[in-house]
């Protein structure tokens, strides 16, 4: 079980993925709504894994990502990615996102991300 | 899908759309793209949660838009008007398909393509897409590759690295696999990768899904290289070797050392296996591939032997034992193995073994009756693990808020009244029987019911902002259809009010803007000619005063002609041509069914449909509406309407006889009156050193002349009046009943309520006491 924090501007689409973190056995520790939020909970909470959406309000999700790993340079983070979004998951993974999840999302995908993520 | 979710997903998408609409409202208005990035946002969220959702046609039109958006966004589309038209089409579009989904749970509407194509056409100044997948390459030009890619491999190994090649395929259903494709050449040494192909150039564009072929220098060994690359989610390796030296030419080399199935064994094995598991042992399948330059490979795998514990570990190897001491074999051994040790602790001592190349290692796992090995193939030491243990010491920061089924909160409201009924009728006991302990319970819990009371209101209420949001839209729209040029402004929307009338009092409203738009503000020549300024100005505001809100659409246009009004009306037969009715009576007729007075029916209003339903509608929610105008200055609707529905605060009092409720949201004071005097006709008394009128409630209910000095003094606004009653009987929480269609039509009572001895008292509404 490892403690995980849930970023996304949509409180729609944190459920889901805490839907699926939840039976997946992991404990989701906090949520944050937007990118500036992401990387201060990040620092309250040291989760062992973030999952974080690219596009958001305030901060988007890579140069959060960056910001995270600057701060924690073994952070494990896994973006959420729409279709369509491609350059900007290249981006993040030269960033050091250790891997993605493209929505719709689907529990075995998240949960198999998550696994190896965390291995 | 979960229902939960799809009342999630309405909400949340309406916000989105919302802010879409808002923004391209600013877009149009002033030109400024600065919301560009906030739209783009809500288009991608909508998108996202559509796809999630199932629901093809939002996500499909989103995403088309999100390109538009992503366009302006990075400067490659001009904000032309195609392009804003395309986007407020596409707004609209997603409304329609939210609303069916709300209404019916799935998308109706299925024909989109006009509205596609739009998008796409305003879209195509956006450069076109690189080149998609690869072509196939003829064979000689294969062949030609192939003296390339052994050029570049021999360099590499002359510079003392290894070389090796691997070519990944995607999992079907893989959306992104150039990302993908990122991930692996992230795990990559930089300036290792010596090779693709396809080459780089596509690999870099943004759409190609076929198998990947590519060839690395390393320092590593290309077990750790390929299970990294295996780690990656969503890629295959297809095939992987080693470039290596042989007698003058670089060859490949491949396979996995392990079989892609569990070795093959004979029962005689599997029941040692079997055993061996049933003892608590560990049983291992173990693959080893020597290094080419190893020159004593049987010495080489007696060491490999003993770092597993001994050759009495062994279980079964392959080749058999005696080849292997004779060195029979190419360069892969593979062996089972029994131990007490972690899969792990093997895997490190083999490690340690040098001029190995490969080590593969699965565990043999007992399932029911047959012994099958694992799914896994574990390749990697040390994982790592780390018990996550919940931090109980640690805060964890609940969810601020929660969406709750608004049948439970009717629901809720429904029993409270209730209980408030039972509660007065318990108060009403209490006065007849003296028990202290009764005194104070029930004293108790008036007071936990007044707070459980203002918090189910508050529960209840929200800002008339989300009525109003949606407005100047729809005034922007209208306006433009009759080619009007309106300045709309909204005051107030924080109004609260309670949801059931905030939802229900949007239609009302739409229809007085309409009004206004289309019969209210004149034509521009017209305006000019009158002197005022080129556009109409439409003020949409709402405050609350005492128990009621009041909501107000006011135009600057051409107010209402009372004469032509009366003329239509005697025209229609509603009144008699003697009848001498107040200005307000002639409003009114306004909103009497089938009255025009336009003489152009427009598509908007006109029809005589509307301003009658409006009233019926407003009514309905135990409201009032009337109109103000002057003729030439312009026009005021004011709709009335109560804070909540259901329970208020009131004061009891008697008049003739009979029991009435003020509420007591109005009450300013109330106290004995003795010096009064009559004013033209209107009786006053001096208060707080204002003069201020009386009104003997009985006279109003056209009771018998009696005297009174009891005085409730009651507020509007600023204006202040007297209500001159014959009793106060005391405080009391009622249920606000509605009353029926033909009392509705008196106007001193807002409702009736039914009092703790079972008796009915009228609400008095205070407004209807006040005169303009």
């Amino acid at each position: 079980m490892a403690k995980i924090l849930i970023v996304d501007d949509a409180a729609f689409m944190r459920m889901m993925i805490k839907e699926m973190v939840i039976k997946a056995g992991h404990e989701v520790i906090g949520e944050a709504t937007n990118g500036l939020e992401a990387v201060e909970k990040y620092q309250n909470l040291s989760p062992d894994l973030v999952t974080l959406d690219i596009t958001m309000p305030e901060m988007d999700g890579i140069q959060a990502l960056k910001a995270i790993r600057a701060k924690n340079p073994n952070a494990k983070v896994i973006m959420c990615s729409a279709m369509g979004q491609q350059a900007m998951v290249i981006e993040a993974i030269q960033a050091g996102a250790r891997d993605f999840v493209v929505k719709p999302f689907q529990g075995d995908r998240v949960n198999e991300a998550i696994t190896k993520a965390l291995a | 899908m979960n229902q939960e979710y799809l009342s999630m997903f309405i909400d949340e998408t309406k916000e989105h759309l919302q802010a879409w609409s808002d923004g391209m409202l600013d877009i149009e208005k002033s030109g400024d793209v600065t919301s560009i990035p906030l739209l783009f946002r809500a288009a991608h969220t909508i998108k996202g949660m559509s796809m999630t959702m199932g629901f093809h046609y939002m996500g499909d039109i989103t995403h088309h838009a999100e390109n538009l958006l992503d366009g302006i966004r990075n400067n490659k589309i001009q904000l032309s008007d195609r392009v804003v038209e395309a986007l407020f089409h596409s707004l609209d579009a997603l409304e329609t398909l939210l609303y069916e989904i709300e209404e019916h749970g799935e998308e109706q509407t299925d024909n989109w393509n006009i509205l596609i194509q739009e998008i796409e056409k305003a879209c195509q100044a956006e450069s076109e897409i690189a080149a998609t997948a690869a072509t196939v390459e003829d064979l000689t030009e294969l062949d030609e590759t192939e003296a390339v890619v052994r050029n570049i491999a021999n360099t590499a190994m002359q510079q003392g690295y290894r070389v090796y090649e691997f070519e990944i395929g995607f999992e079907p259903g893989c959306v992104m696999t150039l990302a993908r494709w990122a991930q692996v050449r992230q795990l990559l040494d930089e300036n290792a990768l010596l090779y693709t192909d396809p080459e780089p150039a596509i690999l870099d564009g943004t759409d190609y899904s076929g198998n990947i072929r590519f060839v690395i220098s390393s320092t590593r060994d290309i077990e750790e290289v390929a299970t990294e690359i295996d780690h990656v989610s969503e890629v295959q390796i297809v095939r992987l070797g080693e470039w290596i030296e042989s007698q003058g030419t670089t060859m490949l080399t491949s396979g996995d050392v392990l079989p892609k199935h569990k070795i093959e064994t004979d029962e005689h094995v599997e029941t040692v296996i079997r055993k061996a598991i049933q003892q608590s042992y560990f049983v291992y399948e173990v693959g080893i591939r020597l290094s080419s330059r190893s020159q004593l490979k049987a010495p080489r795998m007696y060491m490999v032997f003993e770092a597993i514990g001994g050759q009495n570990h062994l279980l079964f190897t392959n080749p058999i034992m005696d080849r292997i001491e004779r060195e029979e074999f190419e360069y892969d051994v593979q062996f089972i193995m029994w131990s007490q040790e972690k899969i792990d602790g093997i895997k490190g001592s083999i490690d340690a073994i040098s001029e190995i190349e490969l080590v593969e290692l699965r565990e043999w796992k007992e399932h029911e009756d047959t012994v099958v090995r694992s799914e896994n193939k574990i390749q990697t030491t040390g994982t790592g693990k780390k018990a996550a243990k919940p931090d109980l010491g640690k805060e964890t920061k609940k969810v601020s808020t929660i969406r709750v089924d608004t049948d439970k909160l009717d629901e809720l409201m429904n029993l409270f009244s209730e209980l408030v009924i039972d509660k007065t009728r318990l108060e009403e006991i209490r006065k007849e029987v003296s028990h202290e302990g009764l005194q104070q319970t029930t004293d108790h819990m008036s007071r936990v019911s007044n707070q459980l009371q203002e918090l189910i209101m508050s529960i209840r209420m929200i800002p008339v902002e989300s009525v109003f949001q949606r407005f100047p839209r729809m005034v922007r729209d209208t306006a433009k259809q009759v080619g009007k040029d309106i300045e709309f402004s909204i005051s107030g929307e924080d109004t609260e009010l309670d949801r059931i009338v905030v939802e229900e009092i949007g239609d009302p409203i739409m229809h007085m803007l309409r009004n206004s738009i289309d019969h209210g503000i004149e034509a521009a020549d017209e305006r000019t000619r009158n002197g005022k300024s080129k556009e109409g100005h439409i003020q949409l505001r709402a405050y609350p005063s005492g128990s009621n809100v009041f909501i107000e659409v006011e135009d600057d246009g051409a107010g209402i002609n009372r004469e032509k009004v009366l003329q239509k009306a005697i025209q229609k037969g509603i009144v008699s041509p003697d009848a001498r009715l107040s200005d307000q009576q002639v409003y009114q007729l306004l909103f009497a069914s089938g009255f025009s007075t336009t003489d152009a029916i427009t598509d908007l209003s006109g029809r005589g449909v509307g301003l009658d339903v409006v009233k019926a509608k407003i009514e309905s929610l135990s409201g009032k509406v009337e109109i103000q105008s002057q003729l030439g200055k312009g026009t005021k609707f004011v709709i009335q309407l109560p804070l909540s529905l259901a329970i208020l605060h009131g004061l009891l009092v008697k008049v003739n006889g009979d029991p009435y409720v003020i509420p007591i949201s109005t009450i300013a004071e109330v106290s004995e009156v003795t010096s009064t005097k009559t004013i033209n006709g209107q009786k006053v008394t001096v208060w707080r050193d204002k003069v201020i009128p009386l009104i003997d409630v009985n006279q109003v209910f056209q009771g018998p002349d009696h005297q009174s000095s009891k005085v409730i003094f009651i507020h509007k606004g600023d204006k202040t009046v007297g209500l001159i009653v014959d009793e106060l009987l005391g405080q009391q929480e009622v249920v606000l009943k509605s009353l029926d269609r033909e009392l509705k039509a008196i106007p001193y009572f807002s409702g009736a309520t039914i009092l703790g001895d079972g008796t009915v008292a009228l609400i008095l509404d205070t407004n209807a006491y006040f005169k303009d």
